[in-house]
């Protein structure tokens, strides 16, 4: 029953197959019975969505329809502020983060008919990409209990991977949403920077955060993407373009684009089975018309440092209180982490802003002149056992998250848009994943080039087993 | 009298060890930036990289 997709059960509320009402409970039903096991939700709003549930059916009934994903029960990151729910940021304090505002993305699905399951766990104050969380428990990946589920969104790639939710939200400021949806084998966004206003939801980098959609279907995010996107006057850095109708634009033809295979950085140092994972995919993208070819890359590693500079600032600025008087609140990593960010100069950081803007025209000028989308591996590894990435001094488990992440964070640093799409899976039955990047702005074509894969491919549709 | 200076902890070290190593690199790919860059560019370079929209 819970095995819907957004758009299949938005599909059967609407032909009255189901009422939203039994759709939320069974996804509630679910929850209780498995989560304790995953650990994917800080809070759940049971009382709430049942309510709101009832009223969309009375709705429905009267032939009233709110929008799209009416009836739709979704879950949210716990950065996002929702009224009448705490807000924790995976902190130790259950409203660490408080809004004048309700986080815009939040009240754009609500109002396209999306109910409220809960707040989903997440790696303290989103800073990690394991999951790991002291004070709400270790997110479990459901594919394979005691192994990371990705962070910093571990629980809103879970709860779909799990089957809690047909669609979640994550941020993504270093690669939290694509790397839980990669180690989780579900879909997930990070928009172009500006796309998606951040109105609402916690900061920690203001200069790299996104707000995206996970899913199990690209066509699933490309419903929510559109839903969510456009100018708000909360976030000033939200940008005016048009927001296309992205799911209408899925099945244009994709034989005409050509498809960039980075020469270097990409590939390199990745875990056996990776690499072959993301060259089949390739090869598939092939059978479609699509011509990939190599092409030379700007210097990832420069993008990374870039990014890096602009982070550790910024979350220290942000996080300033929590650090000088409760560090012993915080995991040591997470401390590690913000501590650094006291020392980077105010040259270093005015440099690093004004790079920023340099390489990103740059990067749009060499690569998108020869290219239409880059594909690259996801995540250098499948989901590592939680116990190894936890191993060690906190220095050391910054180390370690440095090297997860280093797929994803020039992308952050460049701004573009970026799609994590499952594209197998490990020996031993982990799930692996490519993203497709590509120029500002073009959703759509990242979105229409994953869609075009999944159409003839079955990764998505596999389930873990979880009773 | 002033109390003895404490050897840094090692977490303190390493970060340290961080922020030179990211020094380094802005001074490196610094070299060559423009007089007239600004961060605030940044978006200018996103709306000028994308495609024109269509009407």
């Amino acid at each position: 029953m819970t095995d819907w997709t957004i758009v299949g059960l938005a599909e059967a509320i609407r032909t009255k197959k189901i009422s939203a009402t039994e759709a939320t409970r069974e996804y509630l039903d679910r929850i209780a019975r498995l989560d304790p096991k995953i650990r994917s939700f800080i809070t759940v709003d049971g009382d709430g969505a049942l309510a709101a549930a009832r009223a969309l059916d009375t709705d429905a009934a009267a032939g009233r329809w709110r929008g799209p994903l009416h009836g739709v029960p979704l879950a949210y990151k716990d950065l996002c502020h929702v009224a009448g729910l705490p807000t924790s940021c995976g902190t130790k304090t259950a409203e660490y983060f408080t809004s004048p505002r309700e986080c815009t993305a939040v009240v754009r699905l609500r109002e396209a008919g999306a109910i409220t399951l809960g707040k989903l766990n997440m790696s303290e104050l989103a800073l990690g990409p394991f999951g790991d969380n002291a004070h709400h428990g270790d997110v479990q990946n459901p594919w394979r209990l005691g192994h990371v589920s990705g962070g910093s969104s571990s629980g809103s790639a879970a709860a779909v991977a799990a089957g809690f939710a047909p669609g979640t939200l994550g941020s993504d400021t270093g690669g939290s949403i694509r790397l839980p949806a990669a180690v989780c084998g579900i879909v997930g966004l990070k928009p172009t920077y500006g796309r998606v206003s951040r109105a609402g939801a916690m900061p920690l980098s203001w200069s790299l955060d996104h707000i995206g959609p996970m899913t199990r279907t690209v066509h699933d995010a490309a419903v929510m993407l559109a839903i969510i996107a456009g100018h708000d006057p909360g976030d000033a850095t939200s940008s005016h373009r048009r927001v296309p109708d992205y799911a209408a634009a899925l099945d244009a033809p994709v034989r005409a684009l050509r498809v960039g295979v980075p020469e270097s950085y990409y590939f390199e140092g990745l875990a056996p089975g990776v690499d072959a994972a993301v060259r089949e995919a390739l090869r598939t993208l092939g059978t479609l018309g699509i011509a990939t070819r190599p092409v030379r890359v700007p210097d990832p590693a420069v993008q990374s440092g870039i990014a890096n500079v602009l982070a550790r600032a910024e979350s220290a600025v942000i996080h300033e209180r929590v650090v000088r008087e409760r560090p012993h609140e915080l995991q040591p990593a997470v401390r590690t982490r913000l501590e650094v960010g006291f020392q980077i100069s105010a040259h270093d950081y005015l440099q690093a802003g004004r790079l920023r803007a340099q390489l990103a025209r740059q990067f749009v000028a060499d690569v998108f002149a020869e290219v239409d989308v880059l594909v690259a591996p996801t995540i250098p590894e499948a989901a590592p056992a939680l116990a190894n990435a936890k191993a060690g001094t906190a220095e050391d488990v910054v180390a370690r998250m440095g090297t997860f992440s280093r797929l994803t964070r020039p992308f952050n640093g460049l701004g573009l848009p970026a799609l994590s799409v499952p594209c197998g899976f490990s020996a031993d039955g982990r799930p692996l994943a490519m993203q497709l990047v590509g120029r500002p702005f073009a959703e759509s074509t990242v979105l229409r080039v994953g869609h075009a894969y999944q159409r003839v491919t079955d990764w998505h549709t596999r389930r873990p087993a979880l009773g | 009298m002033t109390a003895p200076e404490q050897p840094a902890r090692a977490d303190e070290r390493r970060a340290r060890a961080d922020v030179a190593a990211l020094a380094g690199l802005i001074e490196r790919a610094g070299a060559a930036i423009a007089l007239g860059e600004e961060p605030s560019n940044f978006a200018a370079a996103l709306e000028s990289g994308a495609e024109p929209e269509r009407d």
